[in-house]
Parts: C-alpha cells; sequence; structure tokens
C-alpha cells in the first residue's frame, strides 16, 4: 500500500486558470466526479471546505484501549451530543455547551473514539436551527466516506418505481436499467464483498470475497429460509480481495476496528473517498486540489445565466476568493450542496439558484431507525472464545414487507430492512447489559460474551415536500456564512414502520429459539440514520424538479449536482452505492455533454 | 440529595442505555492509567477523590468484578484509579459533584444501617448492602440505585478495556491479522 500523496495546499492551486471542471466537495459524490472526469481527460479543480487528514496515520486501528491514556476516549474538552441531548437541547446544539471546546455530533458518540475525532465538525463553528435533527457532517478530503457504515447495496424499481407500486409521491425518472451499469463499474473500480442472493428488490452486485457468518448467525439464516425471508452477510464497501489498479488500498486483513471506533480504516480497505477516488485522480496529473476552501456562492454570468465559477473563503485566513470553471459540479452533501444553492441568491434568482421549481431544499428525507432488539444465542453461552471479530460488518435482513400482496403490511407503505451482528467483539456488550455483580456477574458477562446477538431496523422515510430546509439569515456559521434552518418531522407512516420494525424482530428471535434481553421500539432523534437525500430531487418536469435525470440543473446547463440531493425518494438501501452510481453517470453525461459542445 | 442530581443520574442512566442500543459502548469514564498502576504498591495519588471517597469506590468496583484464580478484578485493574483521573480532568462540574454525592449516598446508607462507612462494614454487610441497592437495577428509584448503576456501568466499561479485562479475563482472539475471515462461508449454498 503506498502512502497517500500531499496534495491540497492553498498556494498551489491555480485561480487564474479556466478550469473544465470545478468540482465542490470530496466524500462519495465529489470523490466519484473527479475521478471520472479526470479519467475523461478533462482539466478539474477540486475544492474541499475542510482539510486533508491522512487517516492512514489517525486511525491506528490495531491499538488496543489499554495502550491509549483514556482508554481510547476524547479528551475531556470535547462533549458528543447524544441521543438525549438533540431532544433536550435547542439548536444550535453547540449554544448551551460553551464550556467545551469542540462540540461534536452522535457520531462520534460512545465516549468518542479519539482517533475520528478530526473528522466531524465542530457545532460551535457550524450551527443551524429549526426543528431537532442531528446534522452529521464531515469537512474532511473524502468526507463522510471516512468513517461510513460500509454496507453497500444497490436500490431497485421496486424503489425507484415505489410510487407507481403505491401511489405515493413520483417515480424517479430513471429505472434501474439505468443504473446497472454505473453500479457494476462502481463494484469493480472500488471493490465490494457479498453473497448474491438473486432477490428482485435488491440486486447483487460484482462480489469479490464474502465475510462469513458465526453460528448464530447461521441459524437465523436457516430458520428464516423457512418463510423465505434472506439472511445474508453485509454487502460491504470493503475490497476482500485488493484492486490491482488502485496502489492507495490494500485488502481487509480481517482486524476487526471496524465497529468499535465509528468506523475508518488505517489500511483503506473499506472504500473511502481520499483513497478510492482522488489519490488515484491526482496521479494524472489532470486534478488540482485545494482544501479549506469553504464555498458559498456558484457565480453567475448575467450575460448567459449560466455559471462562471464559485465563490469561495479560505477557512484558515478567512480570505475571499473565486475559481473559475466551464462547469461546476456540486457534490458537497446533500444539504450543503442545497445550501450553496440558497445562498447562490441574486436579483434574477431570488430564492436560490436552479430553484424555478421551487422545489430546491423540499422533500429532504432519510431513513427511520431506532428499533432494536438484543438476545442472546443460548447454545454460545459458556463456549471458549474463537475469533468472530475481524469482519468489517454482520448480517443484513433485506426488505420483506410491501414487495407483493402476500407481505403488504398494515398501516405503512414501503419498507425497511434489518442489520445486525453478533459474537466476539472486543468490547463484552453483557457487561452493560447483565444484572448484578459479584462473581457471578463476572462469570455471566464472560460466559455470555459470544452468545450476543442484536439487530435494528433501518426503514425509509417518505418524501414529504412540507420536509425542508431554507436559510437561516439570522445565524451565521463562523465564517459569516447563513446557515440552514430545518422544518423536518417523521409522519405516521414511519412511526407504524417502527411498530412493526420492533414486531418482525421479536418474531424473528422467537422463531429463531433466540432468547430476548432488550426491546427497544422508539426511533432515533430525526437525522441519526446521516443517510438525509432529496432537496433537489431530479425529474423531467422543470416545473417539479430542480435537477434532469442527469443530474444537471434544468436552469443552468453547466451546473450539476451529483449527491444525495437528486435522490427522488430514499429507499430504504443505504444511500452511498447509488450516490456513487449516480454521480459516475451523471459525470459521463457531462463530458460528453462538453465534448459535443453542448454546454 | 438535591433532585437536579437525581434527575442528572436517571438521563445519564438513560442515556448509557441508548449509548449501549446504538451499538456502541457506553459514555463515560476510563483510563489514562499506567502511570497510576505503577504507584500502585504505595497507593494511588488521587486527583480528584478524597481518600475515603476512594475506598468506597475501590471496594465497590472490586466487589462488582472481584478477582479470582482466572483473572485479576477491578482493584488489579486499577479501575477506581482510572475513574479518578477522568475524574480529574472532567469538564463537567455537575457530573463530578454527582460522583461525591453518589458515594456519600452509599456512605450515608451504610451508616444508617450499620452505624459505620461502607468500607468499615464487615464483608456481609457490604453483601447487604450492595443487594440493596442493586434489587431495582433495572428500574432504580432511589438516590443510592442511581448511585450503583452508575458505578457499575462504568466499572464494567473500565474494567473490560483494561488488558486485565480484554485478555485475562474475556480470552478475545481478534485485533490480529487474518488471512481468511473466520466462521461459516454462506456463498457457495
Amino acid at each position: 500500500m503506498e502512502a497517500a500523496p500531499k496534495l491540497g495546499d492553498a498556494g498551489e492551486a491555480d485561480l487564474t486558470q479556466l478550469y473544465d471542471v470545478i468540482v465542490v466537495g470530496s466524500g462519495a459524490a465529489g470523490g466519484t466526479a473527479v475521478n471520472v472526469l479526470t479519467g475523461h481527460g478533462l482539466k478539474v479543480l477540486l475544492l474541499e471546505a475542510g482539510r486533508h487528514v491522512n487517516t492512514a496515520e489517525t486511525l491506528k486501528s490495531m491499538e488496543w484501549p489499554y495502550e491509549h491514556p483514556r482508554q481510547g476516549d476524547l479528551p475531556p474538552s470535547y462533549k458528543v451530543l447524544e441521543e438525549q441531548d438533540y431532544r433536550k437541547l435547542k439548536p444550535p446544539y453547540g449554544a448551551s455547551l460553551r464550556r467545551y471546546e469542540n462540540v461534536a455530533n452522535w457520531q462520534q458518540t460512545g465516549g468518542g473514539p479519539d482517533y475520528t475525532k478530526d473528522l466531524f465538525v465542530n457545532e460551535h463553528e457550524h450551527p443551524y436551527t429549526g426543528t431537532k435533527f442531528s446534522w452529521v457532517r464531515s469537512r474532511v478530503l473524502g468526507g463522510k466516506t471516512n468513517v461510513w457504515g460500509r454496507l453497500a447495496l444497490r436500490l431497485s424499481d421496486y424503489d425507484l418505481k415505489a410510487a407507481s407500486r403505491d401511489g405515493y409521491g413520483v417515480d424517479w425518472p430513471i429505472s434501474y436499467a439505468d443504473l446497472a451499469p454505473y453500479y457494476d463499474k462502481v463494484d469493480l473500480y472500488l471493490g465490494i464483498s457479498g453473497v448474491r442472493e438473486n432477490l428482485p428488490w435488491l440486486p447483487d452486485s460484482i462480489y469479490q470475497r464474502p465475510i462469513k457468518l458465526n453460528p448464530a448467525e447461521v441459524h437465523v439464516r436457516e430458520r428464516l429460509q423457512k418463510s423465505g425471508t434472506v439472511l445474508t452477510p453485509f454487502r460491504l464497501g470493503v475490497t476482500t480481495e485488493g484492486l490491482r489498479h488502485n496502489k492507495y488500498r490494500s485488502k481487509c486483513l480481517g482486524r476487526g476496528a471496524c465497529f468499535r471506533r465509528v468506523g475508518g480504516c488505517d489500511i483503506h480497505a473499506a472504500f473511502d473517498s481520499q483513497s478510492g477516488w482522488i489519490y488515484p485522480a491526482w496521479d494524472t496529473g489532470k486534478l488540482t486540489v485545494r482544501t479549506n476552501a469553504i464555498v458559498h456562492e456558484i457565480t453567475v454570468d448575467p450575460a448567459t445565466g449560466m455559471a462562471r465559477g464559485v465563490a469561495f473563503i479560505d477557512a484558515i485566513s478567512r480570505k475571499a476568493y473565486e475559481a473559475k470553471g466551464r462547469v461546476v459540479v456540486l457534490g458537497a452533501s446533500t444539504l450543503e450542496s442545497t445550501r450553496i444553492l440558497l445562498l447562490s441568491r441574486s436579483r434574477q434568482h431570488a430564492s436560490g439558484l436552479a430553484n424555478s421549481s421551487g422545489h430546491l431544499g423540499r422533500n429532504l428525507c432519510e431513513h427511520v431507525l431506532g428499533p432494536r432488539v438484543e438476545g442472546i444465542y443460548k447454545q454460545r453461552v459458556g463456549k471458549e472464545p474463537v475469533n468472530d471479530d475481524g469482519r468489517p460488518g454482520g448480517f443484513y435482513v433485506p426488505r420483506f414487507r410491501n414487495l407483493d400482496d402476500r407481505s403488504k403490511a398494515r398501516g405503512f407503505i414501503r419498507g425497511y430492512g434489518l442489520e445486525g451482528s453478533s459474537g466476539w467483539e472486543m468490547f463484552p456488550e453483557q457487561a452493560m447489559l447483565l444484572p448484578g455483580w459479584g462473581p457471578s456477574y463476572k462469570r455471566k458477562v464472560r460466559e455470555h460474551a459470544g452468545a450476543f446477538i442484536y439487530m435494528y431496523g433501518l426503514g425509509e422515510v417518505l418524501p414529504r415536500y412540507e420536509n425542508h430546509v431554507t436559510l437561516d439569515d439570522k445565524v451565521k456559521d463562523a465564517w459569516g456564512i447563513p446557515v440552514l434552518k430545518f422544518q423536518y418531522a417523521y409522519g405516521d407512516n414511519e412511526r407504524a414502520m417502527c411498530k412493526d420494525m420492533t414486531a418482525a424482530m421479536q418474531e424473528i428471535y422467537a422463531e429463531a429459539g433466540l432468547e430476548i434481553t432488550k426491546v427497544m421500539s422508539e426511533p432515533l432523534v430525526e437525522g441519526s440514520s446521516v443517510h438525509e437525500v432529496g432537496t433537489a430531487r431530479m425529474g423531467t418536469d422543470p416545473r417539479q424538479s430542480v435537477l434532469n435525470p442527469w443530474l444537471q440543473s434544468h436552469d443552468v446547463k453547466n451546473l450539476y449536482v451529483v449527491d444525495g440531493s437528486g435522490f427522488v425518494s430514499a429507499g430504504c438501501q443505504n444511500p452511498t452505492w447509488t450516490i456513487m452510481a449516480l454521480a459516475w453517470r451523471a459525470c459521463d453525461h457531462l463530458a460528453g455533454e462538453l465534448k459535443r459542445g453542448n454546454i | 440529595m438535591r433532585r437536579s442530581d437525581i434527575t442528572g443520574r436517571r438521563e445519564f442512566i438513560q442515556l448509557m442505555a441508548a449509548a449501549a442500543a446504538s451499538g456502541l459502548a457506553g459514555a463515560g469514564l476510563s483510563s489514562e492509567a499506567r502511570g497510576e498502576v505503577r504507584k500502585g504498591r504505595l497507593g494511588p495519588q488521587l486527583k480528584f477523590f478524597t481518600r475515603g471517597e476512594f475506598a468506597t469506590l475501590d471496594e465497590m468496583a472490586e466487589m462488582i468484578i472481584p478477582g479470582d484464580r482466572r483473572s485479576g478484578g477491578a482493584r488489579a485493574a486499577h479501575v477506581a484509579e482510572m475513574i479518578d483521573a477522568r475524574l480529574a480532568e472532567s469538564l463537567d462540574p455537575e457530573w463530578r459533584q454527582s460522583w461525591k454525592d453518589d458515594i456519600a449516598e452509599i456512605n450515608e446508607l451504610s451508616r444508617r444501617k450499620f452505624r459505620r462507612q461502607f468500607v468499615d462494614a464487615s464483608a456481609k454487610q457490604r453483601a447487604q448492602l450492595m443487594d440493596l441497592i442493586s434489587r431495582n437495577e433495572d428500574k432504580p428509584k432511589e438516590a443510592a440505585e442511581y448511585a450503583f448503576g452508575t458505578i457499575k456501568w462504568t466499572v464494567g466499561e473500565t474494567y473490560y478495556r483494561t488488558r486485565i479485562g480484554i485478555h485475562d479475563e474475556i480470552g478475545y482472539k481478534g485485533n490480529v491479522i487474518q488471512d481468511e475471515f473466520s466462521g461459516i462461508d454462506v456463498s457457495r449454498g
């Protein structure tokens, strides 16, 4: 595995030249864009609001807790927002927590791993207002992909054409056939691990070596087969066999820090945008990177109405700059891209750029989670320890509701999947759950350490016009830029879905003969999935959508938005793989349009 | 005991439950200990607790996770010292005070029942008291019951991340390089 190239110094980016494409943001979407566009031979400037953290050095995936001064936890000047903080505090969440230098979002939860503390924004510097929402932001090269959950799933026409199936909302303007070739490209370029299951509603990928299941998981898989429900090893955006074309990534070595430290992989076996997309793009010589570049506006040529470039502030010097390009690609994350478009308001575009439809900021959706069932696989109690750890994921139970008449759910539309895991991990969760004290408590913790099994649901939140973000001009971030204001809430469909998740998981435990030790049924606070999508949805009708089916603005032809904001609905699958397939497709289109002289 | 403290502890325990539910080890106190470890023989250099408070916490910790033939307990793993060090550097005055209050509550209860501080009570009396304050572990109501929950949670969270807890006690086999994932391959039908 080769070390990371040095890139991103402010002085290195030549701002006097006209780039073919300016890409804003370097996560899943922006990373895909710079890689695909440089692959087309285009000259690309990548602007990232945060800095370049070399995760190969900072994550220390194999360090033992006892080798760290705080057993791996954050220093005391850090405060991590917990579930109860989001319910108790009023946004902006950092406002009342001044005693801490850094207030990080819930993703840093669990005492907060020290290793990932530089990957999330400080709430003091990045406030937002409105209704409660856990908005996890990672301003750093690679964005949230540095610590993502790695579950890499495809959407199907059950999701893309869901409106036609159940009458709610609108269909996507593309179908699975449009996306499938791009999922294939992403699979092959980044590497994905999984097992083929031939499910029409969760299409298979082109897999490398799968992870394995432990006896409890195989037991549940076999019991579920009788009712036609599938339990499959996590489909992981991890290269388990290595990639000949990428010298920056090692194959997975089965070490196992993947769960205990938010995520992240210091050998880049788990995909992250830095090593997966950006370093190889850098090696083409076509890419310029400027970090600490906070883009706050797309500049527009008043004569043509086309994008001229972007205005940004250097995060350190606070000086203002403009970069110019023939095309602007936003991949700053769903809500930050939308924020930039809203901020790009002018006399001609009073409600924001690319917003003639009025749909910009609308239809914010994500996934609901919270219901969770924990238990014990009794056959494993008291057994000698084996190494169950070292997998980058556990198991996944694909959607089983509302697929046909037989699986129609009462009280809600759409569906959910279940994620879970079991077996020995470094920390015995049972220590926190088993009652009592003394020799018997200690013995029980040890005996149950390999028998623990848990699962939780992740379900589709319906897109709703009224769930939206706007600008709050009264509150500014640390660089004087107006912040986002949320107006967002779950509805009856999500609440009914959560009830069903809880009941269905209990049924699975009962069917598999697992002892239930804990049942949680309430949804976590809004935004907790970190899967926010929508707010600049794609469509064929410019009056009803912000982007066309190529993620190109209806209004401004040399503007593309390639992150999750183009989603029409969330499906119930984790979105990263779809974001990258869509971004690749959009950038192929962009390159073609440039070549054809249409932009 | 001020009501706000009781509320604080209740929220803490709920918070811990939520942290566990999200699949991540609970928030809380722990380490900074290796320096202290060396000083163990001479008695720990306390940074936060008084000698008396520390003795109570240390005794409770050892009672929760005692040493046995297989592995050392909380005392051998220097759990109470680590808690002391983490509280010493905490920037949350309510949290720090709640630990003092918790330990005072345990000693107060011990004095009421046995006319002795917790550490001066007999082994049988201490066990009686631990049984009493842990009886409603799932749904604590009394201040001492909340105190037990906080202390047990933190002792467990700290102990099972020490060398003794991970290796000697649990016998964890991971965090090694593996050519092949362990487990059962279900990709071949």
